[in-house]
């Protein structure tokens, strides 16, 4: 058996540990050591890095302006869905106002450019701080309720600043909106699409650290029970903070890139349908696996572009009962993600991690 | 009133849920070391009780003092890092995680690094390692790698007593840990729950319902009755107090003999 001896100090507490749980612990320390792959990447992990290398270049062999624009696109959501991921499927904050977050850091690069004359990179840094502390604040005012009374809260703040981006029509023009390509030092479409990259890249292997770090794992402990987080001594509502700081920064440098991308930003970025979007792609992938989020952003996205194109909406028109609804894609959207829901609660990452020994059962037996 | 021999004291403790007096007036004092059982009639306040003294409620009125400290607006967090330490009577751990992560988050929370959000976790290999030796005192080596919602009713109620005893706390509340439990996982607890007794240096408050578990670990017994405290002292003078037999333990002393 095992001595415990009571001192004033946890950190004190000794133990003698016995020679069969030493074996174990050892035992335990090198399956997870297996479980990492070489330069101690995961699995996922190595995917994510050879596809980052493979966009990297790509580039560089030509290629075509439309598919640059596409893929920075597709990046800016890989990073929003991800900085999603931490709040919804890590920490379990029910968020449904994310938009502010990326709307505001939007904002924050063309108000200070346009109205202020400042350089871009300091209306980013600018507004990477402004984004952190509204986290923050929003996090203060509103993480004292829980669950569905967190999510109205996210929204009516999210509703505001949509509304005050309509209103005040002297500052942000508007709905006509700023238009950044005005600004001398606006990025161009490759600059654009580095960035959206790097954006991406670096949100997807910060977080995995993050996630794996102690604090990571105190995020999943609050969201697995919370009661049992506070009783052990942990502060949640700092943690949560802490939580809602990194992902709305994140979510604002996404909403950055995506400003320089489009060249504009108007209040749709605050708007609804981007709060809702990173909580599709990540449902839709599986949340708190970081892949999941990537792999919903990629679908999403890609289906948005086919399904809402020009070529496809002519030719799908003329076809018989489904091609009303193939033209409106996001009804389309709305129906796989109530099949989703439906039969696969966990997303397809998930639900692949879940049933992944049987599925390559059905494969070996046919 | 405050006298250091007491590590717990209360002064006049109510908790009113809208009408309805739940705890009314406790002052009581557990002194340190002692093993002390709370027993009583279900709904006579026993759980309102530790829910006050641990933080998950706040009193309507009174006072609580842990060790000399004023802790009756401290909020639960900052009383379980003070060393007050807390099961539940419905098992309150992390499901998805495995048995070893419920306790080695446990320990992590005392350690200074609990907010390193850039290196690994798997860094710092004390907590684990911590986390293994306790694992093993509550009787749960072997299951370390195992997600803790797959263990049985019994062993999640030990794994609970193992997050807490990570925290090293001064004062322990258990909480019926063997309510809803099969019979043949009740040793196990008790067993537990001796082993806790024997290291020596710890505090228990204990509610429990098998008073024959209560007689035999505790150092003294107090019971309440709608709300209010109506006795306290060793085992035998509780088993022998009339207004005790006629509100609560009735057939206890027959069927001992």
């Amino acid at each position: 058996m095992t001595n415990l001896n009571v001192t004033e100090n946890a950190s004190e507490q000794t133990f003698d540990l016995n020679p069969a749980a030493r074996q174990r612990l050892e035992a335990a320390r090198q399956t997870t050591l297996r479980q990492r792959g070489p330069f101690g990447f995961s699995r996922a992990g190595l995917v994510i890095a050879f596809a980052a290398l493979v966009l990297f270049v790509l580039p560089l062999m030509g290629l075509p302006q439309t598919n640059a624009r596409l893929i920075s696109q597709v990046l800016v959501f890989v990073a929003f869905a991800l900085s999603y991921d931490l709040l919804f499927g890590f920490t379990g904050i029910f968020s449904f106002g994310h938009a502010l977050f990326f709307g505001v850091g939007a904002y924050s690069v063309a108000l200070c450019s346009l109205n202020l004359g400042w350089p871009m990179w300091a209306g980013a840094v600018l507004g990477v701080v402004v984004c952190g502390l509204l986290g923050i604040f929003t996090g203060f005012v509103s993480l004292r309720v829980q669950g569905v009374f967190f999510a109205m809260v996210t929204l009516a703040m999210a509703t505001t600043a949509f509304s005050l981006s309509g209103r005040l029509v002297d500052i942000t023009k508007g709905d006509e909106g700023l238009s950044l390509i005005q600004a001398p030092d606006a990025p161009d479409g490759t600059t654009v699409y580095y960035l959206a990259l790097a954006l991406a890249v670096v949100a997807y292997f910060g977080l995995s650290r993050l996630i794996n770090s102690p604090l990571g794992r105190v995020l999943v402990a609050v969201r697995e029970n919370e009661r049992r987080a506070e009783m052990v001594g942990y502060n949640v509502l700092r943690y949560k903070l802490v939580a809602l700081a990194f992902s709305s920064v994140i979510a604002g440098l996404a909403g950055m890139v995506f400003a320089f991308r489009n060249g504009i930003v108007n209040p749709g970025l605050l708007s609804t349908d981007i709060s809702l979007l990173p909580l599709l792609m990540v449902i839709l992938g599986g949340a708190g696996t970081l892949y999941g989020a990537v792999l919903g952003a990629v679908v999403i996205e890609c289906l948005n572009f086919i399904l809402s194109s020009s070529e496809f909406v002519n030719n799908v028109k003329n076809w018989a009962v489904v091609g009303p609804i193939l033209e409106h894609w996001l009804l389309l959207l709305g129906l796989i993600y109530v099949l989703i829901v439906l039969f696969l609660p966990f997303g397809v990452v998930g639900t692949w991690q879940q049933h992944r020994q049987r599925l390559l059962g059905l494969f070996k037996k046919s | 009133m405050v006298s250091s021999q007491y590590i717990l004291q209360t002064e006049n403790l109510s908790r009113l849920f809208g009408g309805q007096v739940a705890v009314n007036a406790v002052s009581l004092g557990v002194r340190a070391g002692e093993f002390k059982s709370i027993i009583g009639p279900n709904g006579a306040g026993k759980t309102t009780l530790f829910n006050l003294i641990s933080g998950m409620l706040p009193p309507s009125s009174g006072r609580i003092i842990f060790e000399g400290q004023d802790i009756t607006r401290r909020p639960a967090y900052y009383r379980s890092r003070l060393g007050i330490g807390r099961s539940f009577q419905m098992t309150t751990i992390f499901p998805n995680l495995t048995v070893l992560e419920n306790v080695r988050l446990a320990v992590q929370s005392r350690e200074p690094h609990a907010f390193n959000f850039w290196q690994p976790a798997s860094r710092f290999g004390g907590d684990e390692e911590t986390a293994f030796a306790i694992l093993d005192m509550v009787m749960l080596g072997g299951r370390e790698l195992q997600t803790a919602q797959t263990l049985s009713h019994g062993d999640k109620r030990k794994l609970e007593i193992g997050i807490l005893l990570a925290t090293n706390p001064r004062l322990l509340l258990l909480d019926e840990p063997t309510a809803g439990m099969s019979r043949d996982d009740v040793p196990g607890i008790i067993e537990v729950v001796q082993r806790i007794k024997r290291a020596g240096g710890r505090t228990v408050m204990l509610v429990e319902h098998k008073m024959d578990m209560v007689m035999s670990v505790s150092d003294s017994v107090m019971v309440m009755h709608y709300g209010e405290l109506i006795a306290d002292g060793s085992p035998q003078e509780i088993a022998q107090n009339e207004t005790v037999q006629s509100a609560y333990l009735g057939g206890y002393t027959e069927r001992a003999g």
